[in-house]
C-alpha cells in the first residue's frame, strides 16, 4: 500500500513539475511577446515561420497569465535550465517505467527496514530524509533546509574584455581626476596584453567635495544588483529605491569604518561573494554623503602600464530627502 | 563478521564511540559562531515585505508559492511587520548565544533546536531579499542532524566521555545528506551542461576575464596572482580539474560505502572550494570544516587487534617499532598462536602468510589493508595512510606487501621456523 502511495506521490510530483516548467515558458512567452514576434518575423528559417503561424495570440496569453503568472520574471536566462530539467524528468519517467519492478522491490525492502521496531525513530528519520531527497531532486525546490544542489555552468562563452581597438575617441570622454582612485593599478602586472579595457565604477560624493570609490561589497549582500540594479547601464531605479540604497550605504559605511579598526576584521569569515578590498575608515562621516555616481571608465593598457583615457557618467543616484 | 574488500557500507545502527558526534557538536557550533560574528545581516531589515523577491528568475519562480516562503515561515510577515535591522540583529545574537551554549555543552539539544529554527528563518529572510542563503546549506544540515539526535548523545559541561558507545546514525545522516548535496550538484552539471562538462568548463577563459576585471575596484575579489598563473590559464589543467571535479562530485555519495576513497573525494571538494574562492570570489570555504567531518574520525578511538605470525622475527621486529609510536595505545599485538584471542573466521593458514587485523567493528583486514588500518591509527604514520588512500596505491601496496612477506625470512636476522 505504502509502495503504491510513494510511487503515486512521485508520479504526481513529476507531472506537476512538468506543468510548472511548461507554465513558466508560456508566461515568459507573454512577458516577451513583442520581442519574440519581432525576432520570428525577421527570421527566414522555415521552423521559425511555422512557430510564428502557430504562436498563441497575445490576448490569449494575457488571459492565461492572469491566472498562472506567479513569481515569473521576463528574463529568459533560466529557460535553458528549465528545458534541461524537463528532459531529465522525461528520462526519469522512462526509468521508472522500465525498472518499475526493481523499484518496487527496493521500496519494499526499504519499507520493511523502516518498520523494524528496534531504533524506530532514527529509521523513520532516515526513511523520510531519503524520500525528501528524491523530492528535492525532482523539483529542485529550495526549502532553505536543503536544495537540489548548485546549478551547472561552464565558461565556454567567456571572452577577454580587452579589445585591440577602442571607440573611446568617438565617445567624447570626460577626464575626471577621481577616476584613478577606482583603478587597481597593482593588478596591471598580471595582464600581459595590450589594448583597451572598460568597466563600470562607482563613486561616493560628499558635501566636502571629496569623491571616493566604493563597490557593492559595502552592502554586505550576495546579489546586491537584484535589489539595486545600478550596475546595469539601461536600468533606472525609482526614488524610493534610491533613498533606501543611500540609507543602506550610509549605515554600511559607518559599520565598515568601525570594523576596520577591530583586529577581528583581519580574521573574519569573508562574505559569500567578496569584493575587492577598499579601506573606508578614512572616508568622511556618512552624514556628509550627498550622492553616488556610476561611470564607465576607459583604460589603455600598454606594456604593463595603464593609462586612463576618461569616462562617461552613467547614473547619478541621490535621495531627494538628502539636502545639499 | 565481514571481510574487507574495499566496499564497506557505513552502518547507521553500528555502534561507535561518541567522539565523532562530539566533533560534530563542536565544529557545528564553532563554525556557526565564527560565521555569524563575522557577518552582519542587519541590512536585511532595511527592506520591507514588498521588496521580497524569493529568487525570482531562478528555479523558485516555477512554484505558485516559493518553497522557502513556507519552510522558513516567511508567511508570518503577512500578519506581523517585517523585522527591522534591530530585530535581525537580535535573531543573529540568539543564534550566536545558542551556538555558544551548544559548544559549552549547556542544554545542547535545546540550544541546537533554537539555533537551527532561528537560523532557518533568518536564511529564509535572506533568500527572500537576496535570492541566496550565502553558502550555509550544509551548516543547516549539520544543525538539523544535531537537533534530531538524542539528548544523551551530546557532550555536556559536566559529562564528557568520548569513548561512550552510541549508535552511528547521526554520522550516517551527515554522510547521506552532505553526500547527496554534492552528488546533486554533480548531477546538475551533467543535466545543465552535458557530459562534456569537463571539456567545456574552460576555466582558462574565466581566469583571463577575472584577471582583466580585477583592474577595477568594483569587481569581485578575484586573485589575479592565481587567475593569471600559467597553471590556471592552461586548458589542459581546466579539463583535468573539470574531470576530477565531476567524478568526485557525482561520486560524493559513495563516502557511504567506499571508505578508502573518502580522502580523495573530500580533499578534492576542499580544493574546489579554495579554487572557487580565489578565482570566482564565491566563498564556500567554511563548508570545508563540515567536509572534514565526513572522515571516519572514530578510527582514532577504535582499537585494532593485530594478529601476526609469531614465528617471524622480521614481523615481530617491525611491529614492535610501529607499536613504539602508538602513543594512544590503539593497537593490540596478538601472536597467531593465541587462536582464542581472534575470531574463528580468521584462518591460521592465511595468518601464516599475511598479517591480519580485526577492529572494534569486527571488520577483518589482511596484509597491506591491515597495515593501512595500523597507519590510520598512529598519527606519525598518517602520511603513509593518506598515500594508501590515493586510488590505485593500495594495489601497489598489496604487491609490495606480498613481495616482502615472501622474503621475510631473508629479511629477518633470526631463523624463521615457518
Amino acid at each position: 500500500m505504502l509502495i503504491k502511495r510513494i510511487k503515486l506521490f512521485y508520479f504526481y510530483v513529476i507531472i506537476l513539475e512538468m506543468f510548472f516548467i511548461f507554465n513558466a515558458i508560456v508566461v515568459k512567452m507573454f512577458l516577451n511577446y513583442d520581442k519574440i514576434i519581432f525576432e520570428l518575423q525577421n527570421s527566414s528559417s522555415i521552423y521559425h515561420r511555422l512557430i510564428l503561424n502557430n504562436f498563441p495570440s497575445k490576448p490569449f496569453l494575457s488571459q492565461y497569465s492572469r491566472w498562472f503568472k506567479w513569481y515569473h520574471v521576463d528574463t529568459f536566462g533560466h529557460v535553458y535550465y528549465y528545458f534541461n530539467h524537463l528532459i531529465f524528468l522525461f528520462f526519469l519517467i522512462i526509468l521508472f517505467l522500465v525498472f518499475s519492478n526493481k523499484i518496487d522491490n527496493y521500496l519494499k525492502k526499504f519499507i520493511i527496514w523502516k518498520n523494524i521496531k528496534e531504533n524506530k525513530k532514527p529509521r523513520i528519520i532516515i526513511f523520510y530524509t531519503v524520500l525528501f531527497l528524491f523530492f528535492t531532486l525532482l523539483t529542485k525546490a529550495n526549502t532553505v533546509v536543503f536544495f537540489g544542489g548548485i546549478s551547472g555552468w561552464d565558461h565556454s562563452k567567456n571572452i577577454s574584455i580587452i579589445s585591440e581597438n577602442s571607440n573611446s575617441l568617438e565617445l567624447k570622454l570626460i577626464k575626471n581626476d577621481f577616476y584613478y582612485k577606482a583603478i587597481n593599478r597593482y593588478n596591471i602586472q598580471f595582464i600581459h596584453k595590450n589594448g583597451y579595457l572598460d568597466d563600470l565604477v562607482m563613486f561616493l560624493h560628499y558635501k566636502t567635495g571629496q569623491v571616493l570609490p566604493f563597490n557593492l561589497g559595502l552592502l554586505n549582500m550576495v546579489f546586491p544588483s537584484l535589489q539595486y540594479p545600478i550596475l546595469f547601464e539601461n536600468n533606472t531605479i525609482d526614488n524610493e529605491t534610491q533613498c533606501r540604497l543611500i540609507n543602506h550605504l550610509k549605515i554600511s559605511l559607518d559599520k565598515s569604518a568601525q570594523k576596520e579598526l577591530s583586529f577581528f576584521n583581519k580574521i573574519r569569515y569573508p562574505n559569500h561573494t567578496p569584493y575587492q578590498y577598499i579601506d573606508y575608515s578614512n572616508y568622511p562621516s556618512s552624514d556628509l554623503l550627498k550622492k553616488f555616481s556610476v561611470h564607465r571608465v576607459y583604460l589603455k593598457l600598454k606594456n604593463e602600464k595603464v593609462e586612463i583615457l576618461g569616462g562617461k557618467l552613467k547614473q547619478s543616484i541621490q535621495c531627494q530627502n538628502i539636502t545639499e | 563478521m565481514s571481510k574487507y574488500n574495499g566496499i564497506r557500507f557505513y552502518k547507521p545502527f553500528g555502534i561507535g564511540a561518541a567522539f565523532h558526534f562530539y566533533l560534530l557538536q563542536a565544529v557545528a557550533s564553532l563554525y556557526m559562531i565564527y560565521r555569524l560574528i563575522s557577518r552582519d545581516y542587519s541590512h536585511l531589515g532595511l527592506f520591507s515585505a514588498e521588496n521580497r523577491l524569493f529568487g525570482r528568475g531562478l528555479f523558485h519562480e516555477l512554484f505558485p508559492v516559493p518553497p522557502s516562503y513556507l519552510s522558513s515561515f516567511q508567511f508570518i510577515y503577512e500578519i506581523i511587520p517585517f523585522p527591522s535591522p534591530y530585530i535581525i540583529s537580535i535573531f543573529q545574537g540568539i543564534i550566536i548565544i545558542s551556538a555558544i551554549f551548544l559548544l559549552l555543552g549547556l542544554f545542547p539539544k535545546i540550544a541546537s533546536i533554537v539555533c537551527v529554527a532561528i537560523y532557518i528563518h533568518l536564511l529564509g529572510i535572506m533568500q527572500s531579499i537576496d535570492a541566496e542563503i550565502d553558502g550555509g546549506t550544509i551548516l543547516v544540515i549539520l544543525f538539523l542532524i544535531l537537533s534530531l539526535s538524542p539528548k544523551d548523545y551530546f557532550y555536556k559541561i559536566n559529562k564528557f566521555n568520548y569513548k561512550r558507545k552510541q549508535l552511528n546514525w547521526p554520522i550516517f545522516m551527515l554522510f547521506l545528506l552532505v553526500g547527496a548535496f554534492y552528488s546533486l550538484a554533480g548531477l546538475n552539471k551533467i543535466i545543465d551542461v552535458g557530459f562534456g562538462f569537463p571539456f567545456s568548463l574552460d576555466l582558462e577563459k574565466w581566469n583571463e576575464y577575472a584577471t582583466e576585471k580585477s583592474m577595477f575596484l568594483t569587481s569581485r575579489n578575484y586573485k589575479p596572482l592565481i587567475t593569471s598563473s600559467t597553471l590556471f590559464m592552461n586548458k589542459i589543467f581546466s579539463d583535468f580539474s573539470g574531470l576530477i571535479n565531476i567524478i568526485t562530485e557525482l561520486g560524493f555519495i559513495s563516502i557511504l560505502w567506499l571508505p578508502r576513497y573518502r580522502f580523495i573525494i573530500i580533499t578534492s571538494m576542499i580544493f574546489m572550494h579554495i579554487t572557487v574562492f580565489n578565482t570566482h570570489a564565491i566563498n564556500f570555504l567554511g563548508s570545508s570544516f563540515i567536509l572534514l567531518l565526513c572522515f571516519d574520525w572514530n578510527i582514532l578511538i577504535r582499537e585494532l587487534n593485530l594478529i601476526y605470525d609469531d614465528n617471524c622475527g622480521f614481523c615481530k621486529k617491525s611491529l614492535k617499532k610501529v607499536k613504539k609510536f602508538d602513543f594512544f595505545n590503539r593497537i593490540n599485538l596478538i601472536p597467531s598462536y593465541a587462536t582464542e584471542k581472534y575470531p574463528n573466521e580468521m584462518k591460521k593458514t592465511r595468518l601464516d602468510l599475511e598479517m591480519g587485523a580485526v577492529d572494534e567493528n569486527n571488520e577483518i583486514f589482511y596484509g597491506a589493508d591491515a597495515f593501512e588500518q595500523v597507519f590510520s591509527r598512529v598519527p606519525l604514520f598518517w602520511p603513509i595512510a593518506i598515500l594508501m588512500k590515493i586510488p590505485g596505491v593500495i594495489y601497489l601496496a598489496r604487491l609490495c606487501y606480498k613481495t616482502i612477506a615472501k622474503n621475510r625470512n631473508k629479511l629477518s636476522n633470526e631463523e624463521c621456523e615457518v
